[in-house]
């Protein structure tokens, strides 16, 4: 059995200050050099570092998923899926707003704001972030908060 | 002599006295056996078995780029009861190969839709997933996952564990080997087997040994029910009426299932393993439809001794017994000789005995069964099979207990200490699931839990409420605050004269030095200038359910709560600004798999992003320089890990509560009498930290900026002589409350235009250096 390989020595290094910020200064600077050499030529499509892109497939797949079990009207079903794709991804937009959405498919509209307003505490870009004021406008008007949902309208025409 | 008619009258009333008397005995034996046929039915027809509920980790969720190591990944797989099998032949089983490892998952039931069974090849380099893919369609799988390791049972008063099993479950083989071991007529007799009797004898005299029982599966399920197991007249008479009475009420298939599911087959400490059910998994690691013909063999050579048969314990006997059983299920046909030759050359117990996960993280199912209290009786958690799905993560459970006892023996050694105790807990810092919890240095001594139960002072852990509650009050990280020394009457009118943990003053200090280097009397100035109500409040808000005195002493510390209660405040610092429940249990399903409960994520935002953005920056700041800072032998600063320490009077209690990108991890270490250990925040508790999250390759963390953040470089530290430039550091601002934008405010201190190109410069040679 292979056991926790690197976890039984304990890491006793000091990072050297001298030493990395040397490292990235010279890096920075090589960096800037690549830089001047490449803005001639062709924009070259960015790939994302294999962990990013792995991380990003296995959300993707569960927001699939979850959006499937939404338009078949099985709220809590996709729920089960967003919870694991919170777990795996917590940092992306997406994957709350979609709660949010299932939150109000069930009627749950505090829920639905708190997690629209999650997402876009999350930075998203323009279009997540109106259809998380769109649906709080939604979710409040739902609850009779005549005052929030035109607010959320403004923000989501901003 | 008597005369004939004498004789006669004699004869005749000893024929009216032996007919009542055979009447009255058959009444009383019909009677008897009515009471009997009562008790029977009663446990019969109802539910014969209390089952206990089951509890589950977290399921493992596999991706490529997941950050798991192959060894951790062999552990996980150990820990849900796989077993190593170069043929992958079942469903549990996995094969190590150079570059992976082949697995062949379990069809599972999550409750949030099922899992078939999956035939997997999972690449690992580096410490990371680096592949996953589906072995029989040949593609690359985006997400798996691996059934959940069952970490252990609420086993009802008598302890017995089983997993029932219903008639279409049992393996023809199993049945035919078992009726031809114990009762060759069961399908035939009616209860009561005197032919099998007498071959048994037969057989027993031939063999020399007793090969064979005379008692009737009936009989023996009857006596395992209904009777205790002494030796008498009156039972044995009792056994064989209940015998016939069940024989004649039920089928034969249900007495038989009755009889795998009851029978005692081997016991794991106070834990008694009942049923085929339950012993398939408990010695082979095997669901019963995977058994093989020397498995089944064993287990049916078992029930004639579980502990004078075991395997494990006595491997030479149950060896023996063993093939004595393939013998006879070559004799009655069960399997063919190559069968036979492959079974009695077949290893005891295909896998290295692995001890599974079966109740060795108790503190956590401690926690899991406080939780499940609140709204189930004792006696539904005992009996009646839910299934109940945690978020125990084992990776961070093994990595916290090791952590956790380990530095504690290091530090008694070196400090010359002793008695000293600890708990840890660790969330996940986006949904509050509770990954661990460790009440103690010595797991599963099942002891005093003091994750859940020591409540002692937190010291300068209750640092950031007082300073976001600054914050949210017109305050600013370059705000200036007095650090001077101040007294103030007890409730008992004696005097209260705190004092920084260096002993000095240290003058006028901004807001940011005064929660990094964790300064007491600037603190106190304050949290009165703020109003100890809002102090509370913000508290509260984060998430501390305590009710609290509105005392000053309050602003250092002088508040008592357990690792769990701190866990919770600092979860709504480390989502953000977003108050999440923490959460032990995701789901419970009943025993046919059918939703009972869920505990859903639930969120709420209680803190401005803006305000806490700059708390955890400054946070950041108590890692990068202040009292945490000797976190930097285990992470670069580029970690940008957040935290705070904590240390109560005398150093009775060492607390480090802090998150990395994906977790929140709060460490206690002190003694239980609660004598001082000379112990601060950093250098006992935050040892246990950092080597944790060290072990868990914690996450950078990148905390979310808010629109409206502005940076501004600010001169912190002593006035230096000759007007020398002081230290810079760059600090966040809510747009518009920037120093230099609203001019020298109260105590605002910014460089000069000058001075910031000199620092700069100063900073570049630093770099250079």
């Amino acid at each position: 059995m292979v056991a926790m390989n690197k976890a039984i020595r304990l890491p006793m290094v000091v990072y050297r200050k001298g030493i990395v910020r040397t490292g990235v200064l010279l890096s920075c600077l090589a960096l800037i050099a690549a830089g001047l050499m490449v803005s001639g030529c062709a924009v070259q499509p960015v790939s994302l570092p294999p962990r990013e892109s792995g991380v990003q497939r296995a959300t993707l797949s569960l927001l699939d998923e979850a959006e499937q079990a939404l338009h078949a009207g099985n709220a809590l079903k996709a729920e089960g899926y967003l919870e694991r794709a919170v777990r795996i991804e917590p940092g992306n937009p997406r994957v709350w707003h979609v709660l949010a959405r299932s939150k109000f498919q069930q009627g749950q509209y505090p829920q639905a704001i708190q997690m629209a307003r999650k997402s876009n505490s999350c930075l998203p870009d323009r279009a997540t972030e109106r259809s998380n004021w769109l649906l709080m406008e939604q979710a409040h008007r739902a609850m009779g908060d005549t005052d929030k949902a035109t607010n959320a309208h403004d923000r989501a025409s901003d | 002599m008597m005369s004939p008619e004498k004789r006669k009258i004699i004869g005749s009333r000893l024929i009216v006295w032996s007919t009542a008397a055979f009447l009255l005995l058959g009444a009383l034996t019909a009677v008897h056996a009515w009471n009997l046929n009562q008790t029977l039915r009663e446990k019969f027809d109802g539910r014969r078995w209390a089952i206990p509920a089951r509890v589950y980790a977290r399921p493992l969720e596999v991706y490529p780029g997941l950050r798991l190591g192959a060894g951790q990944f062999e552990m996980e797989l150990q820990l849900a009861g796989y077993r190593q099998d170069d043929q992958v032949s079942t469903p549990g089983s996995y094969a190590a190969r150079e570059d992976g490892f082949r697995v062949r998952t379990r069809e599972f039931d999550f409750g949030d839709g099922g899992s078939p069974s999956a035939r997997l090849f999972i690449a690992f380099s580096r410490d990371t997933v680096a592949a996953v893919q589906d072995e029989i369609t040949g593609k690359a799988v985006d997400l798996a996952r691996i059934d959940p390791a069952l970490i252990g049972s609420f086993l009802p008063r008598e302890n017995e564990d089983r997993v029932l099993l219903k008639r279409e479950d049992l393996p023809e083989a199993l049945v035919k080997t078992l009726v031809a071991v114990e009762d060759r007529n069961f399908f035939t007799h009616h209860g009561l087997d005197p032919r099998g009797i007498v071959r048994a004898m037969w057989v027993n005299i031939r063999a020399g040994s007793a090969e064979q029982g005379g008692s009737t599966l009936t009989q023996q399920l009857v006596k395992n029910f209904f009777l205790t197991s002494e030796r008498t007249l009156r039972r044995k008479f009792n056994e064989a009426i209940m015998a016939l009475l069940l024989d004649w009420q039920y089928d034969k298939d249900e007495i038989l299932t009755a009889y795998v599911n009851e029978i005692f087959l081997g016991q794991e400490g106070s834990r008694a393993i009942h049923g085929f059910g339950l012993a398939s998994r408990f010695y082979f690691q095997r669901g019963i439809e995977h058994l093989e013909p020397h498995h089944i063999a064993l287990l049916v050579g078992m029930v004639k001794g579980p502990s004078y048969y075991n395997p494990r314990r006595h491997p030479e006997r149950c060896q023996e017994r063993r093939q004595n059983i393939l013998r006879i299920m070559v004799e009655a046909g069960i399997i063919d000789s190559e069968a036979f030759r492959a079974a009695v050359n077949a290893p005891l117990l295909d896998a290295p005995t692995n001890p599974g996960g079966f109740n060795r993280f108790p503190e956590f199912l401690a926690l899991v069964r406080r939780q499940l209290q609140r709204d189930y009786r004792e006696e539904d958690l005992t009996s009646t099979g839910l299934q109940i799905f945690t978020t125990l993560d084992p990776q961070v459970q093994w990595a916290a207990e090791k952590n956790l006892s380990e530095t504690l023996a290091e530090l008694e050694q070196k400090k010359k200490l002793a008695g000293l105790q600890g708990a840890v807990v660790v969330t996940n810092r986006s949904n509050g699931e509770l990954e661990a919890v460790v009440g103690g240095r010595s797991p599963g001594s099942g002891g005093f839990n003091r994750a859940l139960d020591a409540h002692r002072p937190v010291g300068s852990l209750v640092k950031p409420a007082v300073y976001l509650a600054a914050l949210e009050n017109g305050y600013t990280l370059a705000h200036k605050v007095d650090d001077a020394s101040l007294s103030w009457e007890n409730q008992d009118g004696s005097p209260w004269r705190p004092g920084n943990f260096d002993g000095r003053e240290h003058g006028s200090v901004t807001l940011y030095e005064a929660l990094v280097y964790s300064y007491n009397l600037a603190t106190i100035h304050l949290g009165t200038a703020t109003g100890i109500d809002k102090v509370i409040e913000a508290l509260e808000r984060l998430g501390c359910e305590k009710v609290i005195e509105p005392y000053p002493s309050l602003f250092i510390g002088a508040l008592s709560l357990s690792p769990l209660e701190v866990a919770q405040t600092y979860q709504t610092l480390a989502g953000e600004g977003f108050y999440t429940p923490l959460r032990a249990i995701h789901r419970v399903l009943d025993m046919e798999n059918r939703p009972v409960q869920r505990f859903p994520l639930s969120i709420e935002q209680r803190v401005e992003p803006a305000h806490v953005f700059l708390l955890n920056t400054a946070l950041q700041k108590v890692v990068q320089e202040g009292t945490a800072a000797s976190l930097s032998a285990y992470f670069p600063p580029s970690h940008g890990l957040a935290g705070k320490t904590g240390t109560s009077d005398d150093g009775r209690d060492s607390w480090f509560a802090g998150f990395s990108g994906d977790r929140l991890a709060v460490v206690w270490v002190g003694r239980d009498d609660n004598a001082p250990v000379n112990l601060t925040g950093s250098s006992g508790a935050l040892v246990v930290w950092a080597r944790m999250m060290h072990q868990l390759d914690a996450e950078p963390l990148r905390l979310i900026e808010p629109p409206g953040i502005e940076w501004r470089r600010v001169a912190v530290g002593p006035e230096r002589q000759g007007g020398a430039a002081r230290r810079a550091v760059s600090l966040p601002f809510i747009a518009g409350t920037a120093p230099n934008r609203i001019g020298d405010g109260p105590g605002a201190a910014v460089d000069s235009a000058r001075d910031r190109v000199k620092n700069a410069i100063d900073r570049i040679r630093e770099w250079l250096q």
